[in-house]
This record gives C-alpha cells, structure tokens and sequence, in this order.
C-alpha cells in the first residue's frame, strides 16, 4: 500500500432526526473526520415528515449510508408525539419548562441508542452520536449528561467491543452544553443547510412548520437571537420567521 | 467462585442496592425466621469501578464480586411490598415463550407482584414463541403486549442488500440463524422498550430472565451488563423503574427445578430456534433444554424431532 493512500475514515453512527441538533451533530462527525452512518426511527410519530428531512440531510451530510428504522412504539407509550393527545402550542420557556414535556416518548433515547448499538457493532463501528443538549435537559430526563454517561458504561459491557477489550465504545453528545443558539451557530459555520431540516412537532404534508408547536418556537426563537433568517418555509401567520 | 454457593439459589439481584421489590421476586420460599442471609449488591460491586475486563470475561464477576451481609431475609421480604400505596409491586416482564422467561412469570407471580408481559417480534425465525408467550399470558390472566420491532431486519441481512425504507417480510430470513450473537444487542433492545412501557405504565420493575452459563457468548447477560442497565434505566426518566433479574446467578437447570416447584407445564414453553412444529433436538438452545432436563432430575416433557 502507498504510504500516501488516506487511512479509511473509522465508521461512527450518527441518530439523525433531521432537526436542527441532529443535522449539526452529522456535521461534527465528518468533520472530527468520522465516516458517518446516519440512522432514523420511523416510530409512529406523527410528524413523519422529519424522516423526509433525515434523509436530505443524510445526503446533504457526507453521510456514507442512512437507514431508518421501522418500529411501533404506539402500543407502549401514550405520549403526545406518538399517540392522539393534543399538542400545546404559543407556551413560554417558563411553560415548557415546568413539567416534562408532553412530547415526551418515554425512554426514547434509550430505545435509539440501543439500536445505535446494534448498528454499531455489526458495523464494527466504535463510536454513536447522538445530538442531545442543554436546551433539552429540563424536559427529557434522558437528554442529561449523566444519563449518557451511564448509557456509555452500560455499552460497554454489552458489546463484544467493550468485552473483549479491542477499544473502548464512545457514545459522543457533542452539543450537550449547548444552547439551541449555539447549535444553529455552529451548524452554520461547518455550512449546515437548515433548510433542510424539519423541526415543527406538527408540519403540514408539504413539511411546512407550524410556527406554535413548542418545537419551532425554541428554534424561532435561537435563530431570532443570532439575527439570522430561518430559510425553512411556515405557514400561516408565521411566514415571516421571528417573533416578538 | 467463593462464597456464592453460600447464595440461597436465585437469591440475588436487587442490583440497584436498594433491596425493595427484587426479595420477593426472587425467592418467594424464603425462610421467614429472619436468618441473615447474604445479599450479592452487584450495582455496588459495579460501582466501585472495578475494570471488569482486567478480571477475563468469564470468571470475572465471580472472583471480584463482593458479598455484602444485608439485612435479614424477613426485612427483606417485607420491604418487598409497596407500603406506600400497599399495592403489590407492579413488573413488565420480557417473556419470549421460552422455558427461563416462562418461569420467571409464574415465580414472579407466586411472589405476589403485579405481572405485565412484553415479547418482541424482531422477526425471529422461531416465531412460534411468540404464540407460546400469548397462550401463557391467557393461562395466568397476565396483560400480554407483542413489540413489532421487525424492522430490526435489514440489520441482520448484510448492508445494502435490503433496502432499508421498505418493511421487510417475516421469515426472510430464514436461513440465517438468529441467535443473540446474530441478533446484535438483543437484550438491550428488549429491555429499552421494556424500559419505555414500564414508565408509561409508572411500574415499578422491569424483570427478564437472564441467567447463568453463557456469558461468554453473550455479554449482554453479565451480571455487570445488568447492573449498568438498571443504572442507565433509572436515569432515563424521572419515574425511576428498577430493573429485576432474579434468575442471573442461576443456571437453566436450578430454573427447571424452580419451575417443577411451581408447576410449570414445560410442554407450553417453546425454545428451538428451528422454527419447525417440534422442538429439533438439535440446535444450540435444544441440547441446553434436554441438559437442563437432566441436570435437574426433572422429567422433560418436551417432543424433539430427535430424541437424545
């Protein structure tokens, strides 16, 4: 082999929802120089309109392969993203704040994580990210660092990675002290196209965002703080992205 | 392995060293004089952050586990009930229809927790557990949920040869073999969504019935991989759900004794990986059964294509 032939990038899954947090979390692994495997859960929720938004990304991303993973988690949780409750909508910070969050899917990260691994391990990858952050930590319990900590100790004893000693398996949350604002900062500066993404809990079928939903008010709102134009289309009253 | 054949068999996994629900589930005859027994806190030994693979795979736990002289047995007992609201201790018990989960319900049940059960169809090629699972679900009056979770499938079939965005058809997959080391990271699997129901459910446990002898091939039934899950499993929601693995220090045969014990009907569990309408007699999981048969001194009732 040529010395100058490029050592393969090393394979690392990437959970991609095709939100703001996951499609700058994709940019982060090519850029740490990762060859990333984008994966996404088609789990009865019902804005699956975010996997159309997935896979743009994916392409849009470097990613070398994207998978979505058919589950129906409808039977096991009641939760307003999976099941017929209605969503809030025009709720302040302090609101949302108050109380897990009604979209809550219960154990959520724990269900994809696993499948990560599993991915992982026939990919005979060693590293997952996954995009959770501060901006989610008072909502979704399985959003916190100490969570993910916990999850990456328990990887490793269930892997034959971690057993057998070959190399630790790394589950990277790289935005996990982020503000929403500095997600949408950094995306930008690795030239991650937010048009791509879909955030809203709740887009009409052409994927335009509703601009109430919980969801697209913290993103209005982070893009309103960097004083830049959010570039995915709203209807209605939100057209013109930012409030206030 | 000092000091854990001092163990009442199945007396063991309360892994979260809290010692509440786990008693009962584990023995439910436990003498009730108030001898101290001696309880193996795994979460603890876990926590102490011992690398676990300077110890080698197998006989790893057992040499640096440590045992810990806990409270009396009849504390423990007690503390096994709900006494807060006094209901019994609700549990989402993984049941694949084979004969280890099978027991475990009807264990769990004579322990007097509230049992719920979850199988997952992942496509497996011996789906007629699944049929097994549901018809002793209808036997014991158990609220018994299936998990679609077939998509799954492209993972086990190579990448690229299926396309990931179209489901793909049970029984695809039938010339693969799909034991844990084929199915990557089952256990995980089953016990996340497990996990998700039992806190939809604000349960109090999860319980699967994980248990001794084959850890080597599968590092997700380590007594270590345990405890690591509860400690995951808590931190995911601010309902915290134990996680129950009352049978991990036991092997198949002390199960087979448990479940004489109780009066399972062995014939209604189902562990071939084959898929055919007998048991093969043959595969991995079949030559286990008929050794656990013949450890325990239990009669085997089961009908093999080829007798042993």
């Amino acid at each position: 082999m040529s010395p100058l032939t490029p050592s393969p990038r090393p394979k690392a899954v990437v959970l991609l929802s095709g939100g703001i947090d996951s499609a700058t979390c994709l940019a982060i692994a090519h850029a740490e120089g990762f060859a990333p495997h984008a994966l996404s859960f088609r789990y009865g929720q019902r804005h699956v309109y975010e996997l159309h938004a997935a896979r743009r990304v994916a392409d849009a991303g470097h990613a070398v392969d994207s998978r979505t993973i058919e589950m129906d988690l409808r039977q096991i949780g009641g939760s307003a993203l999976t099941g017929d409750l209605p969503l809030p909508t025009d709720r302040t910070t302090a609101q949302m704040n108050s109380s897990v969050a009604p979209t809550y899917v219960p154990a959520r990260n724990t269900i994809f994580l696993s499948y990560a691994l599993a991915w992982a391990e026939v990919l005979g990858a060693g590293d997952i990210f996954i995009g959770v952050n501060a901006a989610d930590h008072a909502g979704y319990p399985d959003c916190r660092p100490e969570y993910i900590r916990a999850y990456e100790t328990m990887a490793n004893l269930a892997t034959r990675f971690g057993t057998e000693g070959t190399h630790a398996l790394r589950i990277h949350a790289p935005l996990i002290a982020m503000s929403k604002a500095q997600i949408i900062r950094r995306g930008l500066d690795l030239g991650v196209d937010f048009g791509l993404t879909s955030t809203c809990y709740d887009p009409s079928d052409d994927g335009r965002a509703c601009g109430h939903c919980d969801a697209c008010l913290v993103r209005l709102e982070a893009f309103r703080e960097l004083g830049v134009a959010d570039p995915v289309p709203y209807r209605g009253d939100r057209a013109i992205p930012g409030r206030g | 392995m000092t000091g854990v054949s001092e163990l009442l068999p199945g007396l063991l996994p309360i892994f979260d060293g809290l010692g509440t629900i786990g008693a009962t589930a584990v023995y439910p005859t436990l003498p009730g004089d108030g001898k101290t027994c001696q309880i193996l806190l795994a979460a603890l030994w876990s926590c102490r952050g011992l690398d676990t693979r300077q110890c080698g795979r197998a006989g790893m736990a057992w040499r640096e586990m440590r045992l810990y002289r806990a409270r009396s047995v009849t504390q423990m007992v007690q503390s096994g009930q709900n006494s807060a609201s006094g209901r019994p201790p609700s549990v989402v018990l993984i049941l694949s229809g084979g004969l280890d989960s099978t027991v475990l319900l009807q264990h769990m049940i004579a322990g007097g927790h509230a049992l719920r059960a979850l199988s997952v169809d992942y496509g497996q090629r011996h789906r007629r557990e699944l049929l097994y699972a549901h018809a002793t679900c209808q036997r014991l009056g158990v609220e018994h949920r299936t998990a679609d979770l077939s998509g799954i499938a492209w993972m086990l079939a190579g990448s690229g040869l299926v396309n990931p965005d179209v489901a793909v058809p049970h029984g695809e997959y039938a010339t693969q073999n799909l034991k844990v080391t084929v199915v990557p990271n089952r256990n995980l699997i089953m016990l996340s969504v497990a996990a998700a129901w039992a806190i939809d459910l604000k349960a109090d446990a999860v319980a699967f019935a994980a248990h001794h002898g084959y850890h080597t091939l599968y590092p997700d039934c380590t007594p270590e991989f345990i405890a690591a899950t509860a400690a995951a499993i808590k931190l995911a929601d601010w309902h915290q759900v134990q996680l129950l693995a009352p049978f991990a220090l036991m092997t198949k045969a002390q199960i087979v004794q448990r479940g004489a014990e109780l009066g399972v009907p062995f014939e209604q569990t189902w562990s071939c990986y084959e898929g055919g309408d007998v048991h093969c007699g043959l595969c991995g999981t079949c030559i286990e059964r008929r050794e656990a048969f013949n450890l325990a001194g239990v009669p085997d009732p089961t009908r093999y294509q080829v007798a042993g």
